[in-house]
């Protein structure tokens, strides 16, 4: 996929920087901020019932770039916006020096809940059309109010949970699986049986006589979590009004991640509009699943890390004789 | 006239030594006793006038000539080549044993050249400022030169010594063959101002012998920091010819005199030359006749400095080298663009603290680099900015030296202010009872990530980076930093701990001046323990760059390690060479009616059936679904054909296609002027509507 | 079954998923409701978590709206927006929706949500997004987010106007450019002023200012104030003192308005790319009305 636009827009560099952060006017530890990651974390656990968080930004523009093309007026902005709580704030940034400009973005606690996204853009008159958008920053920032550390999570989430236990409602059914997946709501949940006997020994063992099992193991509860992942993500597309589109979040990924594999010839736009074809028909769905069972099992490291095990059972055993 | 009688005496001793002339010789021709002469020199007495007028005429002056305190003009008869003959026993030296004694390059001559002058540093209110020309001459200024620097009367010994197998012989022969394929030269003239400059008597113990007469003598003024013996053998290492000119104003007077003091000096291995045997160094200077005719530096005129290329641009104290025939012993830097680039690294490297200034206080240096070709500028005199090349350092060091370090991190330019212990232990031979502890100061400041982030540089009084190292183990989460300390005088105490911790440092330095551990003169020096109270302290500013950078709290991961990488959620990469057609390129105009004009190139997987698509013409929206329009029309351009129903069918086996085609405008979302659109291609056989 | 409850309560995602059986969108079984408050967390004491003033607000809508029902929308977005005093992080908790829908008025999501039996689906069914869902879709949520997104300050007649057309609650809710109040007041005026007269004119405009938000930057064309958070806070503190009109239109938070030149900067532009939108099926009907 190609873009296109009809007036000349910035080629060079548009970099967005957070320099500091303060809580109700009291700078937040520098390193609450990351830099490579592109991330605020804005929990603290002593300053719980903070009101406003207020970000300096910094936005670099290719200097000889924008002053010797074809834009006048330019302007920049920091947008901050958060799609669950509907919240887009724009602060204008000020021109410090060339190529250089700074400003404030404030972040107001009762108006946000979760990840709001930081975004630059470069704005000027083209060809007399006034308020162009001609560059956005490179990347994204993530202001994390729920985050204490500036990392971003790029794993599904796991939780150890005794399945027996009375407070666990919903897991109560599924006290004497190893492990279950919740697939609903903001962000997929791998519960792992803390009471299934010796399953925390083993995955979180670091011996090397345990690691074939182990890593074993690991593939196989793997293999179920994206299979199962897959199948309700695949529920999240919405193909009724208009093509299928993307379904965003968490179910957007875990299809981007595995449709390559399910469909290997198929472009990610094309592989969705066929899963979405399946779906709305109803046809196809066995050889849906065997091609599912194939990328999840990919995804898993499955062939990897059960063919280890068997070698290593294998060798045991001759070692028994 | 009492003042004048001050001058006459010395002015006389001048002329009678630049003659050659004995206190004798003079008293036979003025028919007065040596007595009166020595009187006269030593300024108890005054000749009268018709005495000072026949002085002048025998020593062929200008009437006048003493109260103006005219010299004796420089002449090829008074200036030349004095060539150390070998020794009786034919022992040869095959190439300057200092010169070569460590590698060297552009780089370490700047460093080494450079922490020279800061050692030298005359006024220590004012910073020392060097200055780095470089200069390729040709023709007639190559001519004027060479003239001046007597080069015909070095030729047959660059002849002779290139005949070496060694490799100055290999270097000389480059420097000879560039010289003449080329026909230029390239100079490199290194100054410095507000430095002592070579002062001192021109054999015995002064800084004018140390660089002149001897290679591996050190003396130096203060707190030295680098070695002036290695340092100054890189000047006549970075020369193709071994040879390097010497002009200085002093900062104390010699012979009565400060400036325009020169001299050279040719560093060649063992030779023959027209049957005579040669040791190897040579010098360009008058004949002392008080030391058999040995070579010493000469008062100059304004022209041979000019024609020397040797000119300076103050009056400040100070010495200008000229390397003649300058490369880059490491080959790397082979043209003045990038020899400038080379020594403004080097500089902006070694020395950025030097060169940081607080708001109230001077930076201990100043250097700058500039290029030229017979007169014209090729690369401007660049100023070396410390905050340029080293920023988050550079902000370190000023926010220390202006008071304002902060003590928890919470800005990207923030600088952190810790300490660090340093125990320094009791001498061997003074029996001083107890060890001292020092605090070492450490400067901890965020660092973009393409400075090579998370290290540490350590250094003391000099300012000169001793120790620099990655901080490894740097806890889970802490931003990328730059982390300097400051130990010793560099704290800016003037306390007896942070002198004691200086001399403790200075003796845990190697020779390379680039580490603190133990070395012998430490255990020679120092009570018992004195390396593991070194090995203490390094541990001690590692543990404490941890500490500062530590993120408040460390996130709790639940997820087992052997699961981690199988539940990755991130984006996968997209594939290089993905296994459907793609879009390679599109590029389009507006139309007169507002229809887009797009040509697209096509990367296609090899396949043996032929792939079919569809082209794809899609509005980019702020959000949710992308609007489509259909074209109006499709043109195969290379690789395939348009079908009836706007389809693409692409040439079994092609690799690329290339078509053409016209969007609807009536399907068209909103004008075409406004709006981003994206170009892609489908396999599918219609939307799903 | 259980006494009804008197406030309002968490219900989580997956609980929910769990309790919208078939049977149970098709209204041929009842809702579990002791496996929901089992289900719940609760919320604090507080007046504006009350059930009850909710409760009253949808027997009166059912009560008040026997034709259409799609005109219940209008009327009940303001007052329920104006009763149920919440910050837009509290209503971005799916967990309260899920509740309110499911426990405290699963009746009204039935009377107003209720499809048409299809050939696919020949029994009618309630779409489960309506108990548990996006805020565009939720029954409830969508409610209160159109007024919260349309209104104008303190002056919700944009909302009434907004809720008057399903299109849009239905597109231009969801459109991210809304969120810039000065595009969505300027977009209600096209509406208001007799420039859109359909669905279809409606959906055109959205999709052209939602198009041409990628080149035009609108709120460097139109500079919106930021709104008072803290005006916002009073208006919800104000909730013990206040009773919501049935009849007159409540007042709603006063936290500033757009700025009117703004908006007025706006209206042409839009009006120009709606002119110029070619507008699917607008020619034929042209063509066909003249």
């Amino acid at each position: 996929m190609k873009r296109l636009t009809p007036y000349p827009v910035l080629v060079g560099d548009v970099s967005l920087e957070v320099r500091e952060a303060r809580l109700d006017d009291i700078s937040l530890p520098f390193a609450m901020i990351s830099v490579p990651q592109r991330m605020v974390a804005l929990h603290q656990v002593e300053r719980e019932r903070w009101e406003t968080a207020r970000l300096s930004v910094r936005l670099r523009t290719p200097r000889q770039e924008l002053a010797s093309g074809p834009w006048r007026d330019e302007g920049c902005y920091a947008v901050l916006s958060e799609r669950r709580t509907n919240v887009r704030t724009t602060a204008r940034l000020h021109q410090e020096e060339p190529g250089i400009w700074t400003g404030d973005v404030v972040v107001h606690r009762d108006r946000h809940v979760g990840r709001v996204q930081l975004t630059g853009h470069v704005v000027a008159t083209v060809d007399g059309t006034a308020g162009r958008q001609i560059g956005t920053a490179d990347e994204t920032w993530t202001i994390d109010l729920k985050a204490r550390t500036p990392v971003k999570s790029t794993t599904i989430r796991t939780v150890w949970a005794d399945f027996g236990d009375e407070g666990n409602a919903r897991l109560r059914p599924f006290s004497a699986d190893p492990w279950t997946v919740e697939s609903v709501g903001e962000e997929p949940v791998l519960y792992l049986n803390k009471g299934f006997e010796g399953l925390s020994t083993m995955l979180e063992s670091s011996r090397s006589v345990d690691r074939a099992a182990r890593d074993a193991v690991s593939a196989q509860i793997a293999q179920d979590v994206w299979t199962s992942l897959f199948n309700s993500a695949v529920y999240a597309i919405d193909f009724e009004s208009g093509p299928p589109d993307w379904p965003g979040g968490w179910q957007e990924s875990v299809l981007k991640r595995l449709l390559s594999d399910v469909f290997p010839d198929r472009s990610p736009d094309d592989a969705l509009a066929e899963l979405a074809n399946r779906r709305r028909t109803g046809d196809g769905g066995s050889d849906l699943q065997t091609r599912l069972l194939h990328a999840a099992a990919k995804q898993a490291r499955l062939p990897r890390n059960l063919g280890a095990f068997i070698r290593t059972v294998r060798r045991s055993g001759q070692e028994n004789e | 006239m009492s003042e004048e009688i001050k001058e006459f005496g010395p002015w006389l001793g001048r002329q009678l030594r630049r003659k050659g002339m004995s206190q004798v010789e003079l008293a036979n021709e003025l028919d007065v006793t040596r007595a009166a002469v020595s009187a006269w020199i030593t300024g108890r007495a005054e000749p009268r006038m018709e005495k000072i007028k026949e002085i002048e005429r025998i020593l062929g002056l200008a009437s006048g000539a003493s109260m103006t305190g005219t010299d004796i003009p420089d002449s090829s008869g008074n200036v030349e080549w004095h060539h150390r003959l070998a020794y009786a026993d034919g022992g040869r030296e095959l190439g300057n044993a200092a010169a070569f004694a460590f590698d060297s390059d552009l780089a370490v001559l700047a460093r080494e050249a450079t922490q020279n002058s800061l050692d030298e540093r005359f006024d220590s209110s004012r910073p020392v400022r060097v200055r780095y020309v470089l200069h390729e001459i040709t023709g007639e200024r190559l001519h004027r030169f060479f003239n001046a620097v007597r080069w015909n009367d070095l030729q047959p010994h660059f002849e002779a010594a290139a005949d070496g197998r060694q490799k100055v012989g290999r270097v000389l022969r480059n420097g000879l063959r560039e010289l003449k394929e080329a026909g230029g030269l390239l100079l490199l003239r290194v100054d410095d101002y507000n430095a002592s400059g070579l002062t001192g008597p021109e054999y015995d113990d002064g800084k004018f012998a140390a660089v002149v007469r001897r290679q591996l003598d050190s003396r130096k003024s203060g707190t030295a920091g680098g070695s002036y013996g290695l340092g100054k053998a890189t000047l006549w290492a970075a020369s193709q010819f071994g040879l390097v000119m010497m002009h200085s104003t002093l900062s104390e007077p010699f012979e009565e005199r400060r400036e325009r003091r020169l001299i050279g000096r040719l560093d060649l291995p063992w030779r023959e030359v027209e049957g005579r045997q040669y040791a190897g160094p040579a010098w360009l200077g008058e004949a002392d006749p008080r030391r058999d005719g040995a070579p010493r530096s000469w008062w100059a005129d304004e022209r041979t400095i000019n024609d020397l290329y040797l000119t300076r641009g103050s009056g400040d104290p100070g010495t200008s080298f000229l390397i003649v025939g300058v490369h880059d012993p490491a080959g790397e830097a082979t043209d003045l663009e990038s020899m400038h680039t080379v020594l403004v690294r080097s500089l902006a490297e070694s020395f950025w603290a030097c060169m940081v200034s607080g708001r109230d206080s001077a930076p201990m240096l100043e250097a700058s680099v500039e290029a030229l070709r017979d007169g014209r500028t090729v690369v401007a005199e660049e100023r070396v900015d410390p905050h340029r090349y080293e920023p988050a350092r550079s902000r370190a060091v000023r926010a220390f030296l202006d008071g304002e370090t902060v003590t928890e991190m919470t800005d990207a330019e923030g600088v952190v202010s810790a300490t660090v212990p340093l125990t320094v232990p009791p001498l061997k031979e003074v029996g001083r009872p107890d060890a001292v502890v020092h605090q070492a100061i450490l400067l901890v400041t965020p660092a973009s990530d393409d400075e090579g982030p998370n290290r540490l540089v350590c250094m003391r009084g000099s300012h000169m980076v001793v120790v620099e190292r990655p901080v490894s183990d740097v806890p889970l989460g802490s931003p990328p930093f730059q982390a300097v300390l400051l130990a010793g005088q560099a704290t800016g105490s003037k306390a007896e701990d942070a002198e004691l911790a200086e001399n403790f440092l200075r003796t845990a330095e190697p020779p390379e001046h680039n580490d603190w551990k133990q070395t012998d003169d430490l255990t020679a020096t120092y009570a018992r323990g004195a390396a593991s109270r070194i090995r203490e302290f390094r541990r001690a500013m590692l543990d404490q760059v941890r500490a500062v950078v530590k993120p408040p709290e460390v996130k709790v991961d639940e997820t087992p390690p052997s699961l981690r990488d199988l539940l990755r959620l991130d984006p996968p990469s997209t594939p290089r060479s993905p296994g459907f057609p793609t879009v390679k390129s599109a590029t389009g105009t507006l139309d007169t009616d507002g229809a887009w004009r797009v040509r697209v190139e096509v990367r296609l997987p090899e396949r043996e059936d032929p792939w079919s698509v569809r082209p794809i013409l899609r509005f980019a929206t702020r959000s949710g679904p992308r609007p489509q329009a259909g074209w109006a029309e499709v043109t195969a351009e290379s690789n395939c054909e348009v079908t009836d129903d706007n389809r693409l069918l692409f040439t079994a086996g092609a690799r690329t296609a290339a078509f053409s085609c016209v969007s609807d405008v009536a399907e068209h979302p909103v004008a075409a002027d406004m709006s981003v659109i994206e170009v892609d291609l489908a396999q599918a056989k219609d939307e799903i509507r | 079954m259980s006494t009804a409850p008197e406030r309002l309560a968490l219900l989580p995602d997956e609980a929910s998923a769990r309790f919208l059986t078939t049977p149970v969108l098709q209204d041929r079984e009842p809702l579990p409701v002791a496996a929901i408050d089992q289900a719940c967390e609760a919320l604090p004491h507080e007046l504006r978590w009350s059930a009850e003033p909710i409760r009253e607000l949808v027997d009166e809508a059912m009560k008040r709206f026997d034709g259409p029902r799609t005109e219940a929308d209008a009327w009940l977005s303001t007052r329920l927006h104006s009763t149920l005093r919440i910050t837009r992080g509290e209503a971005a908790d799916n967990r309260m929706w899920n509740h309110l829908a499911l426990r405290i008025a699963p009746d009204y999501v039935f009377w107003r949500h209720m499809g048409r039996a299809t050939k696919t689906q020949p029994i009618p069914t309630v779409n489960r997004s309506r108990f548990s869902g996006a805020f565009y879709s939720h029954a409830f949520a969508r409610l209160w987010w159109a007024a919260e997104l349309f209104r104008d300050g303190y002056d919700y007649a944009p909302v009434v106007l907004a809720c008057e057309n399903q299109d849009v609650l239905n597109t231009v809710l969801r459109l991210e450019v809304i969120l810039h109040r000065p595009t969505a007041q300027a977009m209600l005026k096209l509406l208001a002023d007799g420039t859109l007269r359909t669905g279809r004119d409606v959906n055109a405009l959205a999709q052209a200012v939602n198009t041409a938000g990628t080149t035009l930057f609108f709120e460097a064309l139109a500079p919106d104030a930021e709104p008072d958070p803290d005006a916002y806070l009073a208006w919800i503190e104000a909730l013990d003192s206040t009773l919501v009109p049935l009849d007159g239109m409540p007042d709603g938070p006063d936290d500033g308005r757009a700025p009117l030149g703004a908006v007025n900067t706006l209206v042409p532009i839009f009006k120009r790319l709606f002119a110029e939108a070619p507008v699917r099926g607008k020619e034929q009907k042209e063509a066909k009305d003249s």
